[in-house]
């Protein structure tokens, strides 16, 4: 019998260190997402990438350190490997090697550039941050993701992102200064020859697909005033319509070689609800 | 009378035919029984092994320290009785008549403390990186408790001793093909057919789980047909339990750093009741292996009442426990991070050291079983049983499916950018040194997770497909969730073991296990956001466009999920197994013959609970049912040439079900089956000699087996972006072979000095070139174009193949010691198929350096380890006496030391595979190259243990 009791006695203290609790508990981190380093900034964006303009060069930078609000991500897979900063002074393209980029720089999110060992390089006429230029493909290389966040640092967020407005005439006037700026053009519509196409072909058949898109002023399209919206196979809304109406779009302007392209962040930037021109 | 009739008509039901010829035969067997006592108090001990040297009977001894052993052969035999905490004590008695009762024999109890070492489950155990502990080190052990051919002395110095391989694999037989009995109650799971050690709590219940017998390979079991790889039955109901108290603590540097066990027995009291408790914790704030952490507790309790001719026995036991996991590497992030424990599972958070891949498993066993003796000549056990509870494995899921915050993701370290085409070694070298001096880039960074959490405001719209609904909140990008198998498992299980007569001794038994197991994701932590959506984020990109491709349950479109709520994936599978065997052994002359047969039926459907976007119509409610029947003969004939010396031979033939997991393609997104599924077949031979004196014992064993028409399902995640799914890789008409020679030697060399020797060499290989399938996750075609791969000869990744060790013993009285050491070679990397096809071979042409980097298989550097065991036993009655006035029982006070990889060495690759994704752009092999674990370098455990 007293081996029962033990038995009993046993259980009871088992079941107090049972219940003891040795599960490892974690609090939650700071809330850094609104912490801005302050970092000195030296130059502003359109200093840094006016030398640039019109030149095929690049440069690998010393000491300087840019900021700038995210404008553009990877979110819905439009843009790929990149993001987009502006200032107030003007934008420009910054190449990293790594997917899934808005978990780390959404847009509004602002952010440093330590542009110390990095390469800035006009490719094509678009000017950007890359890691350094690949003499034989003369290319651009993007940053490795490793490096990532020790070059571009994550500061305060969010910031509200609002689009500069302009008239299609500006982007014929200064294709550079407006290079990688978010805009927001009035009066567009999808070319009569692209209606009802979806935004892009599925990746399989083609990474980027060209839609045509056409100013529409007082009922009438101008013959001189259309612009290529670039759209991914991988964007998620690829296979989506393109709307038929007429309105406002709002996107990344920039140059490719002699070309002007215009790509979205999302299809809520293509506003196109008022009747058609034709 | 008529019911004794009725009786004899089951038995011959059972065993058919074989009865009949066995009473022709000549009636030269006996039957030796006696008592056991401890040789100080002279209780009675249960659970000692008693067998005859070179025969294969054994029995077990039960609570009242009786035992009685069966079809023994007249003429001169060896008596031995072994246990633990005891002395092996050698009877050599003569067998002239039918009985033979040895009357009282006493053993002496607590000199070999060795024993505990050998068979003692809690040292030896634990694999190396703790993800496999139960599975792993359990092969070893189980092994180690050796054939019952008279051999298993042999092995047990051994390969107990191969802990460091987790992936060991005696004969290359599969874990799964061993069955395992508790009180009757089969616990392989009806699906895997993996019996999990971590059932029994990985060691935590060891003093209630000494008792067991067991068989290795074909030998034939007394309680059940037997498995491939053989069989294990653990007796421990309260009965089994040996009065007293026991208590341990351990130390150790190995997966838990400390250990305390407490086991209260009651024995068989005078009421007809008996009692028994055991409780254990164990536990470590981190193991040897960076980042993990243990936490193991574990309950044993049961009851036995003597009813009618029998006892009837309650058992339950579980082991909750909650440990962090390690993760294998290539050797590059070995280097990186500048040492071989590199664990990409864990980082810091707010200081303080977190692994993402932990598991949590709880479920507990509970036992009903009735042991009855309707005669002397009778046993007969019936289990009902029950086991119930979630294994549950955590990893952190993104939203958007990558996988970039790990350490050790591929695009992060400098091998991507060295094996581009043509080479980024700028790139390269930045990353490199950039990784060198910030070492902490290579762990997980929770309080970024956090904060990419923290900063994504997002609105979701018509959740749950109800318009208009909508929900705007931190929407988390990264979140901690479980992948969740709930367990309920029934089953029932008779079993019968009835001495005909001096020369016979037939077997039989009927089993059916009925069971479900619900597979999940669940939720288990937002990492900071308000909410996770439940999208299939991989269906864009590559399925035909279909309105609900994007949901993983299109019932729930676009479920806003929280912690606990299900998402990813949620069915369950099936399974009701049922079987019929029977054997019988036979003595006749000098041959002891055995023959069994088993038939039984497997059937099995999923039963899915999310309706999957991208197969609509093929994964919500149950699927079709899948029937297999099986069928097993196998029979073996001993030969005694004289009392030292015997000869053996035994053949099996066995058909197994596929499992589950095996037959439908991709089980959490559909209800497809492979084509034509069906059973796999299995032919088995072993022969072997042993030679067996008090001072010298020998054995050698070859063996082989061949297993064909096997089916296998492996599942990848592949990240290019072409794909950017999980892959499902079918491969069907697999065959493989192994086949080896095992030698063993085990001698006195003088007084307590003795040696042990032996070497197992096998090989284990594939003999077929399979066809093989790949299906991706979200590509509805049915039937993709088969390949054919070229794997015929290819090695099975089985740990070394070649095992070679030889050990010192010196045992004086109340001491013991012995060191050993093992050379290990042949260890080959698992491959991957599809890196043996034609496409794989790119553009290089056969017999190339860069066609030899694809298609060679790489062999795991070869290893030389030693270990140590010691022990001390002390019988502290007398010592005590003094102090406390009155003492119960006598009070033993034991002490075991193991270390192993005495040289303390840290570069043991105890496995290796080949990444399942393979560069077909550029056909380099270092792209994606092989992944390893190393073993731990010097590592120990000690106990100390008061029995009283």
């Amino acid at each position: 019998m007293k081996n029962l009791a033990s038995i009993f006695g046993g259980v009871i203290i088992a079941a107090v260190f049972f219940s003891s609790c040795l599960k490892q508990s974690y609090s939650n981190p700071p809330d850094l997402s609104n912490y801005d380093p302050n970092l000195p900034v030296q130059v502003n964006i359109h200093d840094l990438v006016k030398p640039f303009w019109a030149t095929n060069t690049h440069r690998v930078m010393g000491d300087t350190t840019i900021t700038g609000v995210v404008v553009a991500d990877d979110r819905t897979g439009n843009f790929y490997k990149q993001i987009i900063i502006n200032d107030s002074s003007a934008g420009i393209n910054i190449a990293l090697s790594s997917s899934y980029l808005y978990s780390n720089y959404p847009i509004g999110r602002k952010v440093y550039v330590k542009l110390k060992g990095l390469t800035i390089m006009n490719y094509k006429n678009e000017v950007e941050v890359c890691a350094s230029y690949d003499p034989i493909t003369q290319k651009p290389v993007a940053i490795p993701s490793t490096l990532m966040d020790s070059c571009v640092i994550a500061a305060s967020f969010p910031h509200t992102v609002v689009p500069r407005e302009i008239r299609y005439i500006d982007i014929l006037s200064y294709p550079d200064s407006l290079s990688f700026l978010l805009v927001k053009l009035d009066n567009m519509e999808v070319d009569s020859n692209y209606l009802h196409l979806p935004y892009a072909a599925p990746s399989t058949i083609a990474i980027s697909t060209p839609r045509m898109i056409d100013q529409c002023i007082n009922g009438v399209v101008l013959a001189s005033g259309s612009l290529q919206l670039y759209n991914s196979g991988f964007a998620n809304f690829y296979s989506d319509s393109l709307p038929s109406g007429t309105g406002s779009i709002t996107g990344i302007f920039s140059r490719y070689g002699s070309g002007n392209q215009f790509q979205i962040r999302d299809t809520t930037d293509v506003q196109f609800y008022n009747a058609r021109c034709k | 009378m008529t019911q004794k009739i009725g009786f004899k008509a089951l038995v011959l039901f059972l065993t058919g035919f074989l009865v009949m010829s066995g009473r022709a035969m000549a009636q030269q067997t006996a039957k030796i029984k006696g008592r056991l006592v401890n040789s100080n108090s002279g209780d009675p001990i249960g659970g000692l092994t008693v067998f005859t040297r070179g025969t294969g009977l054994h029995t077990v001894s039960d609570s009242l320290g009786n035992f009685i052993l069966g079809n023994v052969p007249y003429g001169i035999t060896i008596v031995s009785i072994n246990g633990d905490f005891v002395n092996a004590t050698d009877i050599t008695v003569s067998v002239d008549s039918p009985v033979l009762d040895l009357n009282t024999i006493r053993i002496y109890v607590g000199n070999v403390a060795f024993a505990e070492d050998a068979t003692g489950i809690p040292t030896i155990t634990e694999s190396a990186d703790g993800s496999g502990a139960s599975e792993n080190g359990e092969g070893a052990a189980v092994y180690a408790q050796g054939n019952n051919k008279g051999i298993k002395d042999f092995y047990a110095g051994t390969l107990t001793n191969l802990s460091i391989y987790d992936n060991y694999q005696p004969r290359g037989m599969r874990r799964n093909t061993r069955e395992v009995e508790i009180n009757g109650m089969p616990m392989n799971d009806a699906e895997t057919g993996l019996a999990s050690y971590a059932q029994m709590g990985s060691g935590g219940l060891g003093d209630v789980f000494r008792n067991h017998h067991s068989s290795y390979g074909l030998a034939p079991s007394d309680f059940t047909f037997g498995g491939l790889a053989g069989s294990i039955y653990y007796q421990a109901t309260a009965a089994d339990q040996r009065a007293g108290t026991q208590v341990t603590y351990t130390n150790s540097n190995r997966t838990y750093r400390n250990g305390v066990m407490v086991t209260e027995n009651t024995g068989m009291m005078k009421n007809g009741w008996a009692f028994s408790a055991s409780f254990s914790g164990r536990w470590a704030k981190e193991g040897y292996y960076p980042g993990t952490f243990y936490d193991g507790k574990a309950y044993y309790l049961a009851a036995s009442k003597k009813l009618g001719k029998g006892i009837l026995n309650l058992t339950t036991f579980g082991s909750p426990t909650v440990r962090g996991k390690t993760a294998a590497a290539t050797m590059e992030a070995f280097s990186l991070a500048g040492t071989n424990y590199y664990n990409h599972n864990w980082g810091y958070q707010n200081g303080q050291i977190r692994n993402a891949s932990v598991q949590d498993v709880f479920q507990p066993v509970t036992v009903i079983n009735y042991d009855c003796r309707p005669s002397d000549r009778t046993k007969w056990n019936t289990a009902l049983g029950y086991e119930f509870g979630k294994d549950m494995n955590s990893g952190l899921f993104s939203y958007n499916g990558s996988s970039n915050v790990i350490g050790d993701y591929y695009r992060n370290l400098p091998n991507y950018y060295y094996t581009m085409v043509p080479p980024d070694s700028i790139d390269g070298n930045a990353v490199k040194a950039y990784l060198k001096s910030h070492p902490q880039k290579m762990l997980l960074d929770w309080n970024s997770l956090y904060n990419s959490n923290y900063g994504n405001v997002q609105t979701i719209n018509n959740v749950g497909g109800v318009a208009g609904k909508s929900v705007t909140g931190l929407q988390s990008i990264y979140v901690l969730s479980n992948r969740v198998s709930d367990l309920s498992k029934f089953s029932f299980n008779t079993a019968l073991d009835h001495t005909v007569n001096q020369n016979i001794e037939v077997f039989g038994g009927v089993s059916y296990v009925v069971q479900n197991t619900e597979f999940y994701n669940q939720l288990s932590d937002l990492l900071g956001g308000n909410f996770f959506v439940d999208n299939n984020q991989f269906a864009p990109t590559t399925a035909v466009p279909n309105p609900n491709a994007n949901y993983n349950n299109a019932r729930d479109p676009n479920a806003v999920i929280k912690v606990g709520d299900k998402w990813d994936y949620d069915y369950s599978i099936r399974v009701n197994t049922a079987s019929a065997w029977g054997q019988t052994k036979i003595a006749w002359h000098r041959f002891n013959i055995f023959l069994a047969a088993q038939v039984g039926n497997c059937a099995f459907y999923r039963d899915g609970y999310f309706q999957y976007g991208v197969f609509m119509n093929n994964s919500y409610g149950k699927s079709a049912t899948h029937n297999f029947l099986t069928t097993g003969f196998k029979g073996g004939v001993d030969f005694n040439i004289d009392r030292k010396n015997v000869l053996f031979l035994n053949a099996g033939y066995t058909t197994t079900p596929p499992s589950f997991d095996n037959t439908y393609i991709s089980a959490p997104t559909r209800d497809f089956v492979v084509s034509n599924p069906t059973v796999q077949t299995n032919r088995s031979l072993e022969a072997g000699y042993f030679y067996n004196t008090p001072k010298l014992k020998f054995g050698a064993v070859g063996y082989v087996n061949d297993e064909t028409n096997v089916t296998t399902i492996q599942r990848f995640f592949n990240d290019d972006p072409s794909v950017y799914t999980f892959v499902n890789y079918v491969m069907q008409g697999i065959g493989t072979r192994s086949t080896g020679l095992e030698i063993s030697l085990d001698g006195k060399i003088v007084n307590a000095f003795g040696f042990t020797a032996s070497a197992f060499v096998g090989q284990s290989f594939f003999t077929t070139n399979p066809t093989s399938s790949m299906y991706l996750d979200n590509d509805t075609t049915l039937h993709p174009v088969p390949s054919q791969t070229y794997i015929k000869n290819y090695y099975l990744a089985v740990g070394p193949q070649s095992v070679y060790s030889a050990g010192l013993t010196y045992r004086p009285r109340k001491w013991n010691f012995a060191i050993n050491g093992h050379y290990l070679d042949r260890n080959y990397v698992s491959i991957n198929p599809n890196r043996r096809t034609q496409a794989a071979g790119g553009f290089y042409s056969a017999g190339s350096p860069q066609w030899h980097a694809i298609f060679d298989q790489e062999k795991l550097p070869s290893v030389f380890t030693m270990d140590l065991h010691t022990g001390y036993s002390w019988d502290m009655t007398r010592a005590i006496t003094g102090v406390f006035k009155k003492v119960h029982h006598n009070t033993t006070m034991n002490v075991n030391l193991g270390i192993y990889n005495l040289l303390n060495n840290t570069n043991i690759i105890n496995s290796g595979y080949e990444q399942l994704r393979f560069d077909f752009t550029n056909y380099q092999t270092a792209r994606f190259a092989n992944k390893y674990t190393y073993g731990m370098g010097t590592n120990y455990m000690l106990n100390v243990s008061f029995r009283f």
